[in-house]
């Protein structure tokens, strides 16, 4: 850390970043112990041994991939044109996107239902990828375009003197650069993706269609709940994505930026 | 030769696809049972009428509301749809089959007899007969955990002042006397219901009708009782902060908690394999005592409080459905002795009036007593459990927590549901 | 070879007239190309899915029947005269300020914190990411009983001695909404850290280097460096937390459901139970629109403010 070389302030760092950490953990704490209620570890098993958990990932997987790939193009693209390329209208343009976050959620639900009922796209992977996306866009947007903001126009500046157009800066410059908050992007439309569960309930019909986020159904009953199992089902759902988030860790190391106007 | 065997051949095909699309699919939706529960009858129907397949699909309350709505509004939805008693089947009655003349064809013209009016009435929307009710279940009963009262030389309260020094007993031995999820209105609706019923008897279901003034005196006198439930003590000072399942329900089965406000419904928690299960699950080591008493007496006039209730669990046909018939072979046989007898053995409360509760699973002999006592107590049950208008649950419900909480007063909080009782189109 | 007039512009800068001129054929209209994906989904999905909650606002509807009644404006007049709207509204004013800053703060710190030499490094961003992971109801069981009057948070004050401030934290409606706020900052500050981590490694280590040379001390360079550069990020975070607030709807309706009565009544809450429960469809999309216009009038001030 700049400025900071005395041993003091590291272990200063050390104790508030503990008392916190601990604070954090406690609930999370609870939760395993919850999810080990009843059968202990026999609750895991009773989750990962049903027979359609390994369906139910495989799709939430498809699922998701598509759905952080598509978004990712397009956020890019539309992030790229609206910081950097100085198009009349974007502000308006921006706020104009942004406004898609602002719909509640069940707002959006009887809309697509007939819509989707219309288009016959039931029970399929297009049902939660096209409105995950679009539902997903204004967010990741909104990240990517005020992280734009912040490059060095001499950035692009210094490009387009190399011969660069538009398209070759945004592919060799912008997105190198970006690698941080790419992540950000990766990790967080993984997670919305990943979790999200009217949707995956009311669009996928078929049993074999179903979403992860499903999982937990088998253990639930109005009066006499599997709670044991049922948290360690949604323990258990959780891991891919602390996976994601820890594999791409490496993408928020220093270092990124400091080379690249030389 | 070959052309008579291609002829086989052929025939031998179209048969088996003929009896194979003879197989109907009936759907059957609904937040209750779960899976595991609803097989069971599924597989003895299908034992019996192989031409019929049901699928069942499980959904959690809220969902299933949301669900149910954007199927039916699109034309689609299950064949066979489970519904509640009150505000839902109201709303959805307009999807619903009016089940009379099936049943007059299939029962004969006095096919009503045999269904508890408790639960027909329920179900009856402007002379149509939108469902037939699946089993029963009425709320009033204070389960309390027998084990631990024994060992504590108490024994189930009569009175209030009864209930008060057995809640201070307890606290006094760190056993939390009573609990309840006040967070969930319906619970607090239940034991709101409850005491209005106790100070007088069908006095609420006058108000919700709008024939008398939620501000009666009566009322007045209800909403003070549950006031004083929480000043006195016997509610927990935490209640609006928990919820009745799990929360609530499981500290009481764990004995963390000697008595809740429950019903009927709670009777699985006298069998004995359904106690096996919820032991396993909560890492239960004692075999716990658990029995049902009725409201103790509130007002002091020598009456304990009854019961009230209604279906439980409707089951209605879709009359969009395009399988109406074999829904209906479905449904009848739901309500029929064999299906019923499921019911009946689960400790459900059946709906129908030739299938006695089955007290063979019990652990305790004072549980089949008590089992033996709930038709009689069914019979004189004083009214419904779910309200008819959304509006006026919600003020109630609002009403009685802010009550609760201390926010407004008893008066404040009837004169506030009034208003919008008043509002109410009825 | 860019034929866009790299010749007669300097770099960086758009000369008014000349710059359009010669980009207009080829960068200004390309430009635009970049946004024709984004404008194709959010016009197709998401204002369409407006289009028809507005218009469901006009009726009164319970959300099945074939027939609903046209009321024109009368839910929005209702909205205005609704006295569990007003509380709603404080109710999402005191939820988003408190969940707003504490979530940037804390999230700032850790952020901050975890640039320093510090070991298990990988094991505190776990541990402050999980929560974000974790299914709201999980959230919501654990904390009622981290909340209830025997739970851990009680337990916790009694062991420490301060036996006399433990409380029934959700059961009462003077701290139900405090309560919520905690849990909810408990969700999400670990989403501040990561967007403030990801920021933080994107300074350039060498405007520290310069400012270490000149005699800045720790101190003075986050209040002039640091902070000042994570512009872009606090301004994401508030206009997120914002929208954030307005739309929280789980976590609330799980964990307390809006009570007691209507102490944690927030505006998703609301919305849920009147189209769902009360089967009140056209006041429910009525409520919705009110949200949207809320959220966009906000944020329409709030980068009044960025710009300047």
């Amino acid at each position: 850390m700049p400025g900071i070389s005395s041993r003091w302030a590291n272990i200063g760092a050390q104790i508030v970043l503990t008392i916190l950490a601990l604070i954090f953990v406690s609930p999370l704490v609870i939760m395993i112990r919850v999810s080990l209620q009843g059968a202990g570890l026999g609750n895991y098993l009773a989750v990962l041994q049903h027979p359609l958990i390994p369906r139910f990932f495989l799709n939430s997987l498809v699922v998701t991939a598509l759905t952080i790939a598509l978004t990712y193009v397009i956020t890019v693209m539309a992030a790229y044109a609206l910081a950097k390329l100085k198009l009349r209208g974007r502000v308006l343009m921006f706020n104009l996107i942004l406004i898609g976050l602002m719909v509640p959620a069940i707002a959006v639900v009887v809309p697509l239902f007939v819509l989707f009922k219309n288009l016959q796209l039931f029970n399929t992977y297009w049902a939660l990828v096209l409105p995950y996306t679009a539902f997903g866009l204004p967010f990741t947007l909104l990240l990517m375009r005020n992280f734009f903001d912040g490059l060095p126009d001499e950035l692009l500046d210094a490009a387009r003197i190399d011969g660069c157009n538009s398209f070759t800066a945004l592919i060799w410059i912008v997105v190198p650069l970006s690698k941080s908050i790419s992540m950000v992007v990766v990790i967080w439309t993984f997670l919305t993706a990943w979790n999200e569960y009217f949707l995956a309930l009311v669009f996928m019909r078929k049993q074999t269609m179903q979403m992860v986020t499903q999982a937990p159904q088998f253990f639930t009953d109005f009066y006499d709940a599997d709670v044991g199992k049922i948290f360690a089902a949604l323990v258990l759902i959780s891991l891919p994505v602390m996976i994601t988030y820890l594999s791409l860790q490496k993408y928020f190391e220093d270092g990124i930026v400091s080379g690249s106007l030389k | 030769m070959k052309k008579s065997l291609m002829v086989c051949l052929a025939l031998v095909f179209c048969t088996a696809f003929f009896s194979a699309s003879a197989q109907t699919t009936v759907n059957w939706w609904s937040w209750n049972p779960d899976e595991a529960r609803a097989q069971q009858y599924i597989d003895a129907f299908e034992a019996s009428h192989p031409d019929i397949k049901i699928e069942y699909r499980k959904f959690e309350y809220t969902d299933y509301l949301q669900t149910l709505r954007l199927d039916l509004v699109s034309g689609g939805g299950p064949d066979i749809l489970g519904l509640q008693a009150g505000v839902m089947i109201g709303e959805y009655q307009p999807f619903l089959e009016d089940l009379e003349p099936y049943a007059t064809e299939a029962f004969g013209s006095e096919w009503k007899d045999n269904f508890y009016s408790l639960g027909l009435d329920q179900v009856t929307i402007d002379g149509k007969v939108a469902a037939f009710p699946w089993f029963l279940s009425a709320a009033g009963y204070v389960w309390y955990n027998k084990t631990v009262f024994d060992e504590l030389g108490l024994s189930a309260p009569t009175t209030y002042d009864e209930w008060k020094s057995v809640a201070a007993t307890l606290r006094e031995n760190d056993i939390t006397p009573f609990v309840q999820g006040a967070k969930d209105d319906w619970v607090n609706f239940d034991m709101f219901i409850a005491l209005a019923n106790e100070v007088a008897p069908g006095k609420i279901y006058q108000a919700e009708a709008g024939e008398v003034a939620w501000t009666d005196e009566d009322l007045l006198a209800a909403m003070n009782m549950w006031k004083g439930l929480f000043d006195d003590g016997i509610m927990p000072a935490d209640a609006l902060g928990i919820a009745q399942y799990p929360d609530a329900h499981d500290a009481w089965v764990q004995g963390d908690a000697a008595m809740i406000f429950l019903g009927n419904w709670n009777n699985g928690r006298m069998s004995d394999t359904v106690y096996k299960q919820v032991q396993e699950r909560l890492s239960i080591e004692e075999t716990y005592e658990y029995l049902p008493t009725l409201l103790p007496d509130m007002n002091g006039d020598g009456v304990q409080g009854q019961l009230f209730g209604g279906p439980d669990v409707a089951l209605g046909i879709n009359n969009q459905s395009s399988n109406k018939e074999a829904a209906w072979t479905f449904l009848s046989w739901m309500v029929s002795e064999e299906g019923q007898t499921i019911i009946a053995s689960g400790l459900q409360f059946p709906s129908v009036k030739t299938v006695a509760l089955d007290a063979s699973d019990v652990i305790f002999p004072s549980q089949a007593e008590a089992l033996a006592a709930q038709p009689g107590h069914m019979e004189s049950s004083v009214g419904k459990r779910e309200l008819l208008y959304p509006e006026l649950k919600t003020a109630l419900g609002d009403a009685l927590q802010d009550v609760a909480s201390g926010s407004v007063t008893p008066e404040e909080a009837l004169e506030s549901v009034e208003r919008v009782s008043q509002s109410v189109d009825r | 070879m860019d034929k866009s007039g790299t010749n007669t512009a300097a770099p960086g800068v758009n000369p008014p007239g000349a710059a359009r001129q010669t980009k207009r054929g080829n960068l200004l209209w390309t430009g635009y190309l970049y946004l024709i994906p984004v404008f194709a989904f959010v016009g197709g999905l998401i204002y369409y899915t407006i289009y028809y909650t507005a218009e469901v606002s006009l009726f009164d509807w319970n959300g099945l029947t074939p027939d609903r009644d046209f009321i024109g404006l009368e839910n929005y007049l209702d909205i205005a005269r609704d006295p569990v709207f007003h509380k709603i509204l404080l109710n999402t004013i005191i939820f988003a300020v408190l969940t707003i800053f504490l979530q940037m703060a804390l999230g700032l710190l850790i952020a901050v914190l975890l640039k320093f030499s510090v070991v298990l490094k990988s094991l505190y961003k776990i541990i402050f990411f999980l929560p974000v992971v974790t299914a709201p109801a999980i959230t919501a069981f654990i904390f009622r009983r981290i909340y209830s009057a025997e739970g851990e948070l009680n337990q916790l004050l009694t062991a420490l001695g301060l036996g006399r401030f433990t409380q029934v934290w959700l059961a009462n409606p003077d701290l139900a909404l405090y309560s919520v706020a905690a849990v909810n900052i408990w969700h999400w500050t670990g989403f501040s850290f990561l967007l403030y981590f990801a920021a933080l490694t994107m300074i350039d280590k060498s405007i520290y280097e310069a400012a270490l040379i000149d005699g800045a001390n720790f101190f003075q360079m986050l209040r002039h460096i640091t902070l000042p550069l994570l512009k872009p990020t606090h301004f994401t975070l508030i206009t997120l937390g914002v929208i954030g607030s307005l739309k929280t709807f789980d976590i609330v309706y799980l964990t307390t459901g809006g009570g007691p009565g209507r102490a944690t009544e927030l505006m998703a809450t609301y919305i849920f139970k009147k189209s769902i429960v009360e089967f009140d469809v056209g006041y429910s999309a009525a409520l919705s629109i009110v949200l949207l216009l809320l959220a966009v009038t906000i944020t329409v001030v709030q980068q009044r403010f960025q710009r300047t």
